[in-house]
């Protein structure tokens, strides 16, 4: 072997060593969208060629109605987005315009600057399953999406959680879904709500909270549970933090920078039997006692009594804390709602490690008697730099991220078809 | 890096062979790419958007294809990927939008404290050299020593004869051997 092939097989050989089997994007499952049936071979032509004809018309039709005009009729426009802004949002919408029973919801990414739809992700059609989507959440590569669906066993009715990861190429026109490893995550009993999920900032793990309602409708065990997604080992936390005559519900949950931590939202609440409504102590819907803790990950689960610390108890200055995410250094940024129940205030504001307010971000008194404490959702972008509030205004849902004291609204074009913007 | 694993000739390449395939051989694939493309993340699109192609056809045909040597079938479609990224690259520089990213740039490769270490000057004059040959001659030298294929299937993957494979194997490491300085 000459001295030029030994080199070159030795370069090759450590370029190519820096692909690692563990650190490869996963392939996708094949793609869940069906497919419209193709036009036969020698007719192909004919689409581009109508739509060319149909434009062409229009502009005629246009230019004859109206004449030469010097003003430039405005389209739709939105602000511009700073750099690094994330690329995409994810929601919730239904029915299903594609495929589907009646009533299935999708999973539809969209285009932050736009609000076009970018690619459209149906529920996978298993039989014997239906499946629910409850929440998405972003991966650090602001493009690929985790889904947590609701698997009912039509056979047992029953119900899991199954979660898949959501991938698209060729601008969306392709996408995939795959289960990730350590799906299912059997239930015990009927899920009636999937709680918060979100994906830990080096991407390798996921968080998901669990509320389960039994069969006998009187109680709702509460989990957190960790993935490693790579490996598919789980850690789950349950447990050791009943009420008398209350139930435990945890509605948010976030990382903390460092991936250590959790922080979550913990409410408790009389509920109703054999319905998704819980009441607070003064006989309300909705939750208004929430604590914050935090959770230390580092262990292989246990209860939450002794896996979590507290971090904040509702006071007279915070006497609804309706969402709270971990930021650096032990800092929380807290949405707060304050004043009475019918013309509420709703602040977002920024807490250090010891309870003390280090600046509102944002503040609105638009927060109206339509909307409940555990309605609001933040949700910060992948590399922390944007916060995205949605929550139910009243005048319906109400998503946009805050720059300086005020909120941008992200394009949505239907917000009345479509459920509140969790993941972006 | 041939095995024991690859799928007889002949085989048909229904969802679930093309599932096995791409799970024993997705690494190399990958590297594959990444010595043609120069970078890590449009190496994995690559071998994705080939992983998805196929099971579309197969679902558009509505039955397995039968494919006489599925691994050097999907190798093919591999470079022939990389080849349209590098079409694309190369008409992004006429028209002065220059890619950044190549196998000798620091920038482009994941994790570039590691790839430092990894790949030393010497190694990254190699692949620059090897980066500046024309494709053809790029691709039979990834072939045949990374892979470590013969003529024959380097020839089955590229579909060309043997004896192109032999006398391009030889111009394309003669033409090397310059760049690089070297007398033999």
């Amino acid at each position: 072997m000459t001295s030029t092939e030994e080199r070159l097989r030795d370069a090759l050989g450590a370029a190519a060593a820096q692909v690692r089997d563990d650190r490869l994007r996963p392939l996708p499952a094949p793609e869940t969208r069906p497919r419209r049936p193709a036009l036969r071979r020698h007719m192909g032509w004919l689409g581009p060629a109508a739509a060319a004809i149909s434009v062409l018309l229009i502009v005629a039709l246009a230019l004859t109605l109206t004449g030469p005009s010097h003003k430039p009729t405005p389209l739709v426009s939105y602000p511009a987005l700073p750099a690094g802004f994330p690329k995409y949002f994810a929601q919730i919408v239904g029915p299903s315009q594609i495929a589907g029973p009646p009533g299935q919801l999708d999973v539809v990414i969209r285009s932050t600057s736009t609000g076009a739809e970018v690619t459209r992700a149906a529920a996978p059609d298993v039989p014997d399953w239906r499946l629910t989507p409850l929440n998405v959440a972003t991966a650090p590569d602001s493009r690929s999406f985790y889904i947590e669906y609701r698997a009912v066993d039509l056979q047992k009715n029953t119900s899991q959680i199954w979660i898949y990861l959501l991938t698209f190429t060729h601008g969306g026109s392709s996408n995939y879904l795959e289960w990730i490893k350590g799906d299912p995550f059997p239930g015990s009993g009927l899920l009636v709500n999937g709680g918060s999920m979100a994906v830990s900032p080096d991407g390798r793990k996921l968080a998901f909270t669990e509320t389960t309602q039994r069969l006998n409708g009187r109680s709702w065990p509460d989990a957190i549970t960790v993935v490693d997604l790579r490996t598919g080992a789980r850690s789950t936390w349950q447990g050791g933090m009943s009420r008398p005559g209350q139930t435990l519900t945890i509605p948010a949950i976030s990382w903390t920078p460092d991936g250590r931590s959790l922080v979550f939202r913990a409410v408790w609440c009389r509920p109703i039997p054999n319905s998704d409504v819980c009441l607070d102590q003064s006989g309300q819907p909705g939750y208004r006692a929430p604590e914050i803790r935090s959770l230390d990950v580092g262990t292989r689960g246990g209860t939450l009594d002794h896996g979590s610390t507290l971090r904040l108890s509702p006071s007279a200055r915070y006497p609804v804390i309706a969402d709270a995410i971990a930021g650096p250094g032990g800092e929380l940024t807290l949405a707060v709602l304050s004043g009475p129940a019918d013309a509420a205030t709703l602040t977002v504001e920024r807490v250090d490690a010891a309870g003390k307010r280090l600046g509102v971000l944002y503040r609105s008194r638009a927060y109206g008697t339509e909307g409940r404490p555990d309605s609001v959702t933040l949700t910060p972008s992948a590399t922390g730099t944007y916060l995205l509030i949605a929550y139910n205004g009243p005048n319906g849902p109400v998503t946009g991220w805050i720059d300086h004291g005020k909120l941008r609204f992200l394009p949505n074009k239907h917000p009345e078809r479509g459920l509140l913007i969790t993941g972006w | 890096m041939s095995d024991g694993r690859i799928p007889s000739a002949g085989a048909s390449l229904d969802s679930a062979a093309i599932a096995a395939l791409f799970r024993d051989h997705h690494a190399e694939l990958v590297r594959l790419a990444l010595l043609m493309v120069g970078d890590l993340a449009t190496a994995e699109d690559v071998v994705q958007d080939v992983y998805a192609s196929l099971h579309r056809r197969s679902r558009a045909q509505g039955r397995a294809q039968t494919v006489e040597a599925p691994l050097p079938y999907v190798r093919a479609a591999v470079l022939n990927g990389c080849r349209s990224i590098l079409r694309r690259r190369a008409v992004a520089h006429r028209v002065g939008l220059a890619h950044r990213a190549s196998l000798n740039d620091e920038t482009a490769v994941r994790g570039s404290a590691e790839s430092e270490v990894i790949l030393s000057e010497d190694r990254r004059q190699v692949l620059s050299a090897l980066a500046r040959l024309p494709r053809r001659r790029r691709e039979v030298l990834v072939l045949r020593y990374y892979i470590g294929l013969s003529e024959a299937e380097i020839a089955a993957v590229l579909g060309i004869s043997a004896g192109t494979v032999k006398s391009t194997a030889a111009r394309a490491l003669a033409a090397l051997a310059r760049d690089l300085g070297e007398t033999s």
